[in-house]
C-alpha cells in the first residue's frame, strides 16, 4: 500500500470512529457563549473595585517580598498565566529563589541589546520565571509572561524571549555559589537573552 | 443561507440573534435572553449541527487528544456564534470556522511543543529515524504546519490552495509544509515513497 493511500484510508478510519453528542456541545457553546457574552459592565466595575481596593490597602506583593508601592523592586510584569501552566511536579528547590542583576551601559552588548539597568528574576520551584525589567525596558509584543525554565543536571534550559527577541531555546551551565548565580552560555543562537542571563553573575536578593 | 427544512429544528432555548432580513427563522415560543447577550437562532443550530462534527473530527486527528480538540471546537463555534450575525452573511461561514478551529489547533500544538522542548531536558534522545510509528505516533511527532496540511490534504481531501486558506499562507508555502510532512511520515513510518 502507498504511503498516500496509507495516509488516506488511516485518518478517515480514525475519524469515522469520532461521534460527537452534538446537542450537549451545542448546548456547552451556547453556556459558554452567554457567559462570555455577559461579559460587560457588571465585570469591569468588579474588576475596578478589585484593583482600587487592592491599592488602598497596599496589598502586599508575595513575588518580591515586599509591598506594593514602596521603593523596592519594580513590580514583575511576567506572569504564570501560560497555558499549560507548568507541572508542579517538576521543582527546582536548588534554584529557587530572588535574583538582581545590574547591567551598564559600558558593555558593549548590554548597550547593543538595550539591557542596562536592574533586572530582578524570582525562579520558581515549578518552573516559572518572574522578570522584571527596568523601566528603561520595553518588552516587546507579548511582553514578559509565560516564560519558564528547566534543569537537567547543571544545564538550565529557558525559552525566555521566545517569539519577542528570540525563536529558540537558550541552554546555560548554572552554578550557585554563598551569594551569586552564574549562568554561562552553553548554546543560545539569542543575542538578548545571553546578554542579560551571562553578562554579569545574578546577586541573591534576600 | 438556505436552511433545509429537515434541519429546522427547534430548542428549548435559543440564542436569538436577530434574523437576517429575509430569511426566515423558526423561533422557539420563549426565546431566552441571558446578560444582554441575546439567543440563537434556528440557522446557528442547524449550521452547528451539520459542521460540528466534521470540524471536530479534524481537529482531533490534529491534536490527537480528543477532550482538548472538544474544546478547541467549541471555541471556534462561540467565536462563530457571536459574530453569527456578519458571519452567517459570508459565503462560507463553514470555511471561516473551520479556519479559526485549525489556527487554534495550531497555536496549541506549538505552545505544547515548545512546553514539551523547554521540558524535556538535555539528555539525548534515542534517533528518531531507527523507529518505527503508526500514523499515530508519527503526526504526533510533526509541528503544527504540517499536521495541519497532512490531515486538511489527506483526511478532508482539500487542495493546496484551500490548505493555504485555511494554515493562512501563500500556496507555495502550504506545498512546502505538506512536502516536508509526506516525507517526515514517510520516514517515521518507515515506507517506501510510492505515490497514490
Amino acid at each position: 500500500m502507498s504511503l498516500d493511500r496509507r495516509l488516506r484510508d488511516e485518518l478517515r478510519r480514525e475519524a469515522a470512529a469520532i461521534e460527537p453528542d452534538v446537542e450537549r456541545h451545542l448546548g456547552a457553546v451556547e453556556a459558554r457563549a452567554l457567559r462570555r457574552g455577559g461579559i460587560g459592565a457588571s465585570t469591569l466595575l468588579l474588576a475596578a473595585a478589585i484593583v482600587v481596593a487592592a491599592i488602598i490597602l497596599r496589598v502586599p506583593d508575595p513575588r518580591l517580598g515586599g509591598e506594593a508601592g514602596s521603593s523596592g523592586p519594580p513590580t514583575p510584569v511576567a506572569s504564570s498565566s501560560a497555558s499549560p501552566s507548568p507541572s508542579a511536579a517538576a521543582a527546582y528547590p536548588e534554584i529557587a529563589g530572588m535574583y538582581v542583576a545590574t547591567l551598564e551601559n559600558a558593555n558593549t552588548a548590554v548597550k547593543r541589546d538595550g539591557v542596562a539597568g536592574t533586572w530582578t528574576m524570582r525562579l520558581e520551584p515549578d518552573g516559572v520565571i518572574f522578570l522584571s525589567p527596568p523601566a528603561s525596558f520595553v518588552p516587546g509584543a507579548s511582553g514578559l509572561s509565560g516564560i519558564a525554565f528547566s534543569l537537567v543536571g547543571d544545564r538550565f534550559r529557558t525559552n525566555l524571549f521566545y517569539n519577542d527577541y528570540c525563536n529558540s531555546i537558550g541552554t546555560y551551565a548554572w552554578s550557585r555559589a554563598a551569594n551569586t548565580l552564574t549562568f554561562t552560555q552553553v548554546d543560545d543562537t539569542c543575542s538578548i537573552r545571553r546578554t542579560l542571563l551571562a553578562t554579569t553573575p545574578w546577586v541573591i536578593s534576600p | 443561507m438556505a436552511i433545509p427544512a429537515s434541519s429546522v429544528r427547534t430548542r428549548g432555548t435559543r440564542l436569538g440573534l436577530p434574523g437576517r432580513p429575509g430569511v426566515a427563522t423558526t423561533r422557539a415560543p420563549s426565546p431566552r435572553t441571558i446578560g444582554g447577550v441575546t439567543e440563537v437562532d434556528i440557522e446557528y443550530t442547524a449550521f452547528f449541527r451539520d459542521e460540528f462534527p466534521s470540524v471536530l473530527r479534524t481537529i482531533t486527528l490534529m491534536l490527537r487528544d480528543q477532550p482538548r480538540a472538544e474544546e478547541i471546537t467549541q471555541d471556534a463555534f462561540i467565536q462563530l456564534l457571536l459574530g453569527w450575525h456578519k458571519i452567517s452573511r459570508y459565503e462560507r461561514p463553514g470555511a471561516w470556522v473551520r479556519r479559526v478551529a485549525v489556527r487554534l489547533a495550531m497555536r496549541s500544538i506549538r505552545r505544547d511543543r515548545l512546553w514539551a522542548s523547554v521540558r524535556e531536558g538535555l539528555l539525548p534522545s534515542a534517533p528518531a529515524r531507527s523507529s518505527r510509528f503508526d500514523v499515530d505516533g508519527a503526526i504526533r511527532r510533526l509541528p503544527a504546519s504540517q499536521r495541519a496540511a497532512i490531515v486538511l490534504h489527506y483526511y478532508e481531501d482539500r487542495p493546496l490552495a484551500e490548505v493555504a486558506m485555511i494554515l493562512g499562507c501563500a500556496e507555495p508555502t502550504a506545498r512546502v509544509h505538506l512536502h516536508h510532512g509526506r516525507n517526515r511520515m514517510r520516514e517515521l513510518l518507515g515506507e517506501d515513497d510510492d505515490v497514490a
